[in-house]
């Protein structure tokens, strides 16, 4: 076991040349062996942008660069490593040792198709920190003038992988026995992880606070022999995967993540963006593997596609949020198989989703009001509840109320004049689960901000009163009407006389008996003559009576109404 | 036997009485609901009032509890809950992040914003931030000349720093302290009041200042205090048995005041607080609902107030 000192600045990892055994010391000393140490420090370089090539030029063999430890954290100034080898002849370098990656070396392109393979075969207590760096930038340009870097992390005992790097290609291979502890922020297009032995036992992989995020890896790829933002196993076999509070951002245009049993902690799809828990194969993706997924938190961005396996169940024990805006769907992978999705409590709002052959279990509430229904689901709830009556009793209704007169000759009144813009449906007024923060007059716009929480789905906005527009479906109700129980009154007719009833407008007239528990809709006539609008129905005997005027616009044309005139006989 | 003749019982004068204190009850002309009209740019016509429409996208992704309109022709929404301001430009319509507050200590939430002699004041738990209007359009300019951590507040509230300005003075609650920026003078205990009373909200009624007060949600006990602002103590107090003072309610030369947990509006007549009106509905142990103290405003002669409904539990 030896030290080798790289000297001389630019050069080529297998010529004596550069290899000394002190540092600034002179060359000639023997090429590194897997079990000496490597170091590049202060005296390595002389200029700023001198090159290493990491690559054996005996081109007959392609055979690897080699160390122990690698250390190059006293490297003083901004250098390159330039990476390049032969595709099937791996690896192009191997580390036996604990790896120390100096932020001011730069990983740059060969001018072979392939860069090459680089391992770590480091042994029990090594520490692989990559420092913060672009190893291969993402999504790569696969074309035969350009290359990428595979890293295989490929440990023979216990080891530590950190730092922040961006690459394309990454298998993490635990042996038996062993645990690969990462903690670090990746940005890469294609991640495996599978044991190397065929019957493995207690290969782990812990991943600790990392930050995955799964991107486009390639462009214009000649053979559909990788998947974009993929993450999983390639092979079935199996490692123990710690999640810890990890977190995979899918950010890919469609992202992979393989399922056999595999545990996660929080999982975030972009919006627009594609996620598939089905497995990497090498004629395209097979449709789905024997396991199961366990997520803690997954969250789905606006217009994002979620697509589960059918014989797979995605587990959620945490949240389960799909932004709002526009429709984000969830499939089954095998079209017109359900695939199952379960939660055991809380609710999951998916007011803004578009579901088709989901099959939702567990124990939570799925509140799909709002959302497409798509076909073959069981277990959402599609149907909505309008919150007007949410309580017996008279609800107090959240909303912007007007204190005002029109001049000082009439008396000062209280309506409830703006309800938020949220939306249960047209004319489906939000008018409980809400707050209102700040009213701010700016001129003549009027800002309302609000929150809603809808059986813990909370949205935010701030409203701005619509020019434009007036409000479709606002109602009046009156008082109780009659309240004599000994004798029956008859409700004979519902005449609006109206001012101007612009086209595109409406109205429907609506009568209770029963303290607005059941309201009918009166079949109505409309008088233009007399421009009146009234109910052409059969008297109705009660001793309860309340009426209910809702009215229709079209932007900014509404019905505006004189008088309402209840006939009873 | 001749027909009996037909009852006309007519529904009208909308603006006259607005809405009645129950389904069972109310002044002649009221109606039980009345959601979403207009009752009086025309008296005498039920028109529908114009809508909401959202106006922030999914820009705003928090609550915000303060906003401000700026001369520099912007407006500016803080949220409660970390230190994101967003702005919409006043030309373009256009929402956007132009800042996060990271305050060297206390949480990041936004309590109370004011624009004053040019600068736009905002204020988290400990610290008040300041930037200058005219300096202030657009990300880049927030990020360049925004001056955080101005002043600092002594008692560090973490609800509410309430502000209004008052003869050529801003006025911040801070707990039971009154702080107040004189040009650019910060001066954290213009006036203190009795502990454990806490500074809700702040309103105005000739020159004085109107301070509203809160405990905890379990007090109910709050009072009204009535300030010159050069006194050494305040002029007037008048206690109500209420679960604080939510809201200063701007009227044309009078003061409305929302109080406690019931929806009750109470009418100041510069000594003490009398019962005005109620947000109609049940209240309950479990069903309750309050304004914020910056959800209430007038608007073209008429006041607008924002009131919250929430449930045991919310």
């Amino acid at each position: 076991m030896a030290d080798r000192f790289w000297v001389g600045g630019t050069g080529t990892w297998n010529e004596t040349a550069h290899w000394s055994t002190s540092s600034g010391g002179g060359g000639g000393a023997s090429k590194p062996a897997i079990t000496d140490d490597v170091y590049f420090d202060e005296n390595s370089f002389s200029v700023d942008g001198q090159t290493v090539t990491i690559r054996d030029l005996i081109v007959s063999t392609f055979r690897s660069c080699k160390c122990a430890n690698f250390d190059s954290r006293d490297v003083n100034r901004p250098v390159n490593f330039m990476c390049y080898g032969m595709a099937g002849v791996t690896p192009t370098f191997e580390c036996h040792g604990s790896f120390y990656l100096s932020d001011l070396i730069s990983f740059v392109k060969g001018p072979g198709l392939y860069g090459g393979e680089f391992e770590w075969r480091s042994p029990e207590g090594s520490i692989i920190d990559f420092g913060n760096h672009i190893i291969s930038t993402n999504p790569e340009s696969y074309t035969f003038t350009q290359t990428y870097i595979v890293i295989a992390i490929w440990p023979t005992g216990n080891v530590q992988v950190t730092g922040n790097i961006t690459t394309q290609e990454m298998y993490i291979l635990p042996a038996d026995d062993t645990t690969i502890d990462f903690n670090m922020t990746l940005n890469i297009g294609f991640i495996s992880l599978r044991s190397p032995s065929a019957t493995s036992t207690n290969a782990n992989v812990n991943f600790n606070d990392s930050q995955i995020t799964l991107q486009n890896a390639w462009t214009n790829i000649p053979i559909s022999v990788f998947e974009n933002g993929y993450w999983g196993e390639t092979e079935i076999r199996a490692v123990n995967i710690d999640p810890g509070t990890s977190k995979i951002y899918c950010t890919a245009d469609t992202n992979y993540i393989s399922l056999s049993d595999t545990s996660f902690n929080d999982i975030e799809l972009s919006a627009g963006k594609i996620l598939k828990f089905a497995p990497y194969g090498l004629s395209g993706p097979v449709t789905t593997l024997p396991g199961n997924g366990i997520i803690h938190d997954l969250t789905m961005g606006a217009g994002s596609s979620l697509y589960v396996g059918s014989i797979n169940t995605l587990y959620v024990t945490g949240d389960m949020t799909i932004d709002g805006v526009t429709h984000s769907y969830i499939r089954s992978v095998v079209s017109g198989t359900r695939a199952t999705i379960s939660k055991a409590s809380g609710t999951v709002n998916g007011q803004y989703l578009d579901i088709k052959d989901s099959y939702a279990t567990g124990g939570a509430v799925w509140n799909a009001c709002g959302a497409v229904d798509s076909g073959n689901n069981r277990g959402w709830d599609f149907s909505c509840i309008t919150d007007y009556y949410d309580r017996e009793g008279e609800p107090i209704q959240t909303g912007v109320y007007t204190l005002g007169r029109y001049s000082n000759q009439y008396p000062q009144v209280l309506d409830l004049t703006y309800p938020i813009s949220e939306r249960n449906g047209p004319g489906d007024f939000v008018l409980t689960g809400v707050e209102i923060g700040s009213i701010l007059i700016d001129g003549n716009d009027v800002y309302v901000s609000w929150k809603r929480n809808n059986n813990g789905y909370i949205t935010y906005g701030i409203d701005k009163i619509d020019p434009d527009k007036r409000l479709y479906g606002a109602y009046i109700e009156s008082r109780v009407l009659s309240g004599n129980r000994e004798q029956l009154g008859n409700f004979s007719n519902f005449v609006i006389s109206y001012a101007h009833a612009i086209s595109g407008t409406d109205v429907d007239l609506l009568y209770s008996t029963d303290y607005g528990e059941n309201w009918v809709t009166t079949t109505k006539v409309k008088d233009t003559d007399r421009q009146i609008i009234y109910a052409n129905q059969e008297e109705v005997e009660s001793t309860i009576l309340q009426l209910k005027v809702i009215t229709y616009c079209t932007d900014n044309n509404s019905p505006d109404i004189e008088r309402i005139d209840i006939v009873m006989r | 036997m001749a027909n009996q003749s037909p009852t006309i019982i007519p529904i009208d004068n909308y603006n006259m009485s607005g809405l009645s204190d129950s389904k069972f009850s109310g002044g002649k002309y009221s109606l039980y609901r009345i959601c979403g009209f207009d009752l009086h740019s025309c008296p005498g016509v039920l028109k529908v009032a114009q809508k909401l429409t959202l106006d922030s996208g999914s820009t705003v992704d928090e609550f915000v509890k303060c906003q401000v309109t700026s001369t520099n022709g912007n407006t500016y929404h803080f949220s409660s809950t970390s230190g994101k301001i967003w702005e919409r430009n006043g030309t373009t319509g256009a929402w956007s992040l132009v800042y996060t507050t990271s305050p060297a200590a206390g949480t990041a939430g936004c309590s109370g914003a004011r624009e004053y002699q040019g600068y736009i004041y905002w204020a988290t738990q400990s610290r008040l931030h300041r930037i200058l209007a005219t300096d202030g359009s657009g990300a880049a300019a927030w990020t360049a000349n925004a001056a955080p951590n101005w002043a600092t507040f002594t008692n560090a509230d973490p609800s509410f720093h309430p502000m209004v300005e008052q003869n050529l003075i801003l006025y911040i609650g801070d707990a039971n302290l009154l702080a107040q920026v004189e040009e650019s003078t910060f001066t954290a205990d213009a006036l203190d009041i009795a502990e454990p009373l806490r500074i809700k909200c702040l309103g105005k009624i000739s020159t004085d200042v109107l301070i509203g007060t809160y405990v905890d949600d379990h007090i109910t006990k709050s009072q009204v205090f009535r300030w010159n602002t050069y006194s050494v103590s305040f002029t007037t107090s008048d206690e109500i048995p209420e679960v604080g003072i939510n809201c200063f309610i701007p009227g044309d030369n009078v003061v409305y005041v929302q109080a406690g947990i019931q929806g009750n509006i109470y009418v100041y007549n510069g000594e003490q607080l009398q019962l005005y009106k109620r947000i109609p509905g049940e209240y309950s142990p479990t069903e309750y609902g309050r304004m914020f103290p910056n959800a209430a405003a007038n608007f073209n002669g008429k006041i607008l107030m924002g009131f919250s409904k929430y449930y045991v539990g919310e």
